[in-house]
């Protein structure tokens, strides 16, 4: 995975895009950034090592199981249900959107076996051949996603001040 | 209402538990199916299963030596493997290992990607700031309404969130 500013900065052009637009609203971009970023969570592995919590549960036990379409879902579902009825339905397709975005954008991750995750479990193991773009610490995918997002940015900020002039 | 937040409690345990289980199952059934992929504790654990077979390994360098280099797990294991390569590393760099098992705790890597030790570092700091970034942006936009325990907009009189769009 390539590191979460730059998930965050795509997810927000293509909301930030998506709202002005008119498909969603603009508290929605927000939500569907921060939908980018969840598969990012499997990073908790940073801080409790898989192997404590298996030793405490007593069997094998994975985070990279949030980093996969169940795991984006899932999560997509909690989130959605930490808002007000109202909004859920769109929370949900929005967290679950920047989440797939965020699976799509690592499949083109250099893997030295030749092949992405299995980012399908638990539907399927199928791995697709790894994109081999870019390594997940390389500094380009950074600048490319930031100049995306500056420009982004200033055309919804002028789009709306040329709309308000209209009016 | 009472029986709306009910529902809700339910429907947030169950995905938790859903979570969970593919944690666990994920954790349980990944080598099996991931192609080549397996760790060294895997590896110590039955190295015969393993020898003479490609393995994808993720390792972190411990040494360096003419034609190649010492690494591990990374998480504490003790076991290490000789890795023949003429990639350029350094100490505390990640890599990525693809090659055949051989006997004696080596691997004859064909590919080797590097992560460099400290494009690590700035990766993790930055990611930092993504997280700061996203979550910033959610609550200028969102609160937490304490009589539903639900986010709302923070103004929620305008349909749209409050003001006219930028763009978040």
């Amino acid at each position: 995975m390539v590191d979460l500013l730059s998930h965050v900065l795509v997810g927000y052009s293509a909301c930030a895009l998506l709202a002005r637009r008119g498909c969603i609203g603009d508290r929605h971009v927000p939500v569907g950034t921060v939908g980018s970023a969840l598969p990012d969570l499997a990073k908790v592995q940073l801080l409790v090592s898989p192997g404590a919590v298996g030793a405490l549960l007593g069997t094998p036990f994975s985070w990279l199981a949030l980093h996969r379409l169940g795991g984006v879902l899932a999560l997509a579902g909690i989130g959605a249900l930490l808002f007000e009825r109202g909004e859920r339905r769109t929370v949900f397709g929005l967290l679950v959107g920047g989440g797939l975005g965020e699976l799509f954008l690592d499949v083109f991750v250099t893997r030295a076996g030749g092949y992405a995750p299995p980012y399908l479990y638990p539907f399927s193991w199928w791995q697709p051949p790894a994109g081999n773009l870019y390594v997940s610490s390389d500094l380009w995918p950074l600048v490319v996603a930031a100049a995306l997002a500056l420009a982004t940015f200033v055309y919804v900020r002028r789009d709306a001040a040329t709309a308000a002039d209209r009016r | 209402m009472r029986r709306r937040a009910a529902y809700r409690v339910l429907g947030i345990a169950v995905l938790v538990a859903a979570l969970l289980a593919m944690s666990v199952h994920y954790g349980a059934a990944w080598a099996d199916h991931e192609r080549y992929r397996t760790s060294v504790e895997r590896i110590e654990a039955n190295y015969d299963a393993y020898l003479g077979r490609p393995v994808y390994l993720w390792l972190t360098v411990d040494s360096t030596s003419d034609g190649g280099f010492v690494a591990g797990s990374g998480g504490g294991g003790t076991r290490r493997l000789a890795v023949a390569s003429d990639a350029n590393v350094s100490p505390g760099d990640v890599v990525q290992v693809y090659g055949v098992l051989r006997p004696g705790d080596r691997v004859d890597a064909e590919r080797v990607v590097v992560h460099d030790r400290g494009n690590r570092l700035r990766m993790d700091v930055v990611s930092g700031v993504g997280a700061l970034l996203a979550l910033g942006a959610f609550f200028s936009r969102w609160r937490v309404d304490r009589r539903s325990w639900a986010f709302v907009p923070r103004d929620a009189t305008d349909p749209d969130g409050g003001g006219g769009s930028d763009g978040g």
